[in-house]
């Protein structure tokens, strides 16, 4: 055996391959200046519309794409859907409507299958351009390394918003692909990593009523993370997770934080949970000025309850979806009273998931559970210990089904996970929770 | 990531490509205005959205920002225009829009 010092030696990263797609030269020469600023980064292709793009990817096969959504010969939209259906690459689209009505376009596209959604750049006062491209290179770099699933085009379609018609709609009775993990196989599913002692089992949760094209647009997502799981060891089911963990008496609130991959997430979680779930929803995600009320819109529409934009003055109302506003931290006080207020200056991310749990620690309680879903960083780790502390059930979703598994695992590493489940696991649990007392 | 201001090389070669697309689009932009005035033909107002978006796009990059306004808002525009028909006001009221951004990026067709 050696007895010289070991001294660990430096990882280099190759730059990331990043391909871009515009048909606007200046975007792309903006693109491929800002990009190239860094080492870290080497644009290897350019396409000038959503075809090309295609080929590209499939040749070059690059760590990532940036992408416009309006192109020519094929859009944006189709080019993602037939990239994460033949070569699944992480994308992040930047987008010039970041509000009103076209904004959907970019939750459109979050729901094909890209990873991010940034606005296109604006020249502005005190070289905003450069403040840009470091905001740009960041969210790169973290697509980057996001793991991306394969997205059949054909079962995308179902979840786009302009399908409005639900209840009548004749695919309403089409049965959904990848079936939801059955009731019995989350019984007899090992539990390994719930910490709590074992406390009473409840009876699996078996389904509830559910819109059924709703119903299969869930599945039709969960599918894919299903798939995407593989043979995962560490995590346990939502049946298991009941029987071993601590029951809540009286869920008032449910918190749930996200940020990259989190729209997929939550449209997963969110559209598994029924009508008549009765605790309030507040969703903290992390997403770019402007995007929020496409979001919303998009969630509105795939869930069944109804989704809002949070509002200072407002309450947290029950069986109500509740998704905090970019640019401001939202907190919750006594009686579920929203307060929405600027971030302290050195926060990263606002609004801050750690701010949001932290106040509903202190307002709420052992009567909230706190749910931390993919994303880059450490955001919601303190605020979920914190709810812990308080006695509230706290939910980590796993690495397998993680687009990013960094603010899980920063949680899971600080103790303040009680249970860390596969995404699709989340919601029963929730719904078993706000059910109170086992039967 | 330590972050690293655009050199005056890049900026250069960005007004360069925007002159470009300025002597490119904005004629386009303008033939395919004239027709959705005179026709309303949605070839020529899907010709008219991609042009008004690059501009807008690229616009906003180079500091043309009342330009690049009138450019988006012509977009959004005929965006909201249902299966592409383009009632007379609308289709003057984009007009207008483009007249505005003609004028404003004329100076960029002589430098290209």
């Amino acid at each position: 055996m050696s007895t010289s010092p070991e001294v660990p030696a430096k990882v280099e990263r190759a730059p990331a391959a990043v391909l871009l797609v515009d048909d606007s030269q200046v975007q792309r020469r903006f693109l491929r200046g800002a990009l190239e600023a860094s080492a870290d980064f080497c644009v290897v292709g350019e396409a000038r519309n959503g075809r090309e793009a295609v080929a590209m990817v499939e040749r070059l096969r690059p760590a990532a794409v940036l992408m416009d959504l309006d192109l020519p010969i094929m859009n944006g939209i189709e080019a993602i859907e037939r990239i994460m259906a033949t070569r699944p690459t992480p994308i992040v689209v930047y987008s010039a409507f970041v509000d009103g009505e076209n904004s959907t376009n970019a939750i459109e596209a979050l729901a094909a299958g890209a990873v991010d959604v940034v606005a296109k750049p604006e020249w502005g006062e005190g070289g905003r351009l450069d403040a840009y491209a470091d905001d740009l290179r960041r969210r790169v770099k973290v697509a980057s390394r996001v793991r991306v699933i394969t997205h059949p085009r054909a079962r995308l379609k179902r979840t786009a918003p302009e399908l409005a018609p639900r209840p009548a709609d004749p695919d309403a009775a089409a049965p959904a692909p990848a079936a939801p993990v059955a009731a019995a196989e989350r019984a007899e599913a090992p539990a390994v990593s719930t910490r709590a002692p074992a406390a009473p089992a409840a009876e699996p949760d078996n389904g509830h009523p559910k819109r059924p094209l709703r119903a299969a647009a869930a599945a039709l997502i969960r599918g894919d993370f299903v798939r995407g799981t593989g043979k995962d060891a560490g995590v346990t089911t939502a049946a298991a997770a009941a029987a071993n963990g601590h029951r809540p008496a009286n869920v008032q609130v449910v918190a749930i934080g996200a940020s990259t991959g989190g729209p997929q997430a939550l449209a997963t979680l969110l559209s598994a949970l029924p009508a008549d779930f009765a605790p309030a929803v507040l969703v903290v995600q992390h997403m770019a000025e402007g995007f929020v009320p496409g979001l919303v819109a998009w969630l509105d529409h795939l869930c069944e309850l109804p989704v809002v934009l949070g509002q200072s003055g407002r309450r947290l109302a029950p069986g109500t979806v509740t998704v905090a506003p970019s640019g401001l931290n939202l907190l919750v006080h006594d009686y579920l009273r929203v307060v929405c207020e600027p971030a302290p200056e050195r926060q990263f991310h606002v609004p801050g998931i750690d701010a949001s749990f932290t106040s509903i620690a202190s307002a709420v309680g052992a009567e909230a559970i706190g749910v931390v879903l993919t994303g880059m960083g450490r955001d919601g780790a303190t605020g979920l210990k914190a709810m812990r502390e308080r006695g509230a059930v706290t939910i980590g979703q796993d690495e397998a089904t993680s687009a990013v598994y960094g603010m899980p695992a920063a949680a899971w590493t600080m103790g303040a996970v009680e249970h860390q489940l596969p995404l699709p696991e989340i919601a029963p649990l929730l719904i078993d929770f706000a059910r109170g007392e086992p039967s | 990531m330590a972050g690293r201001a655009l050199p005056e090389r890049a900026l250069a070669g960005l007004r360069d490509a925007f002159a470009g697309e300025v002597a490119l689009r904005l004629p386009g932009m303008q033939s395919a205005c004239a027709e959705v005035l005179a026709t309303g033909a949605t070839d020529a107002v899907q010709t008219l959205i991609t042009h008004a978006h690059t501009l807008a796009s690229s616009a906003a990059v180079l500091g043309e920002t009342l330009a690049s306004r009138h450019a988006r808002h012509c977009e959004e525009l005929l965006l909201g225009c249902a299966g592409g028909v383009v009632s007379r006001a609308v289709a003057t009221e984009a007009a207008a829009d483009v007249e505005a951004v003609s004028l404003l990026l004329a100076p960029w067709l002589v430098a290209a």
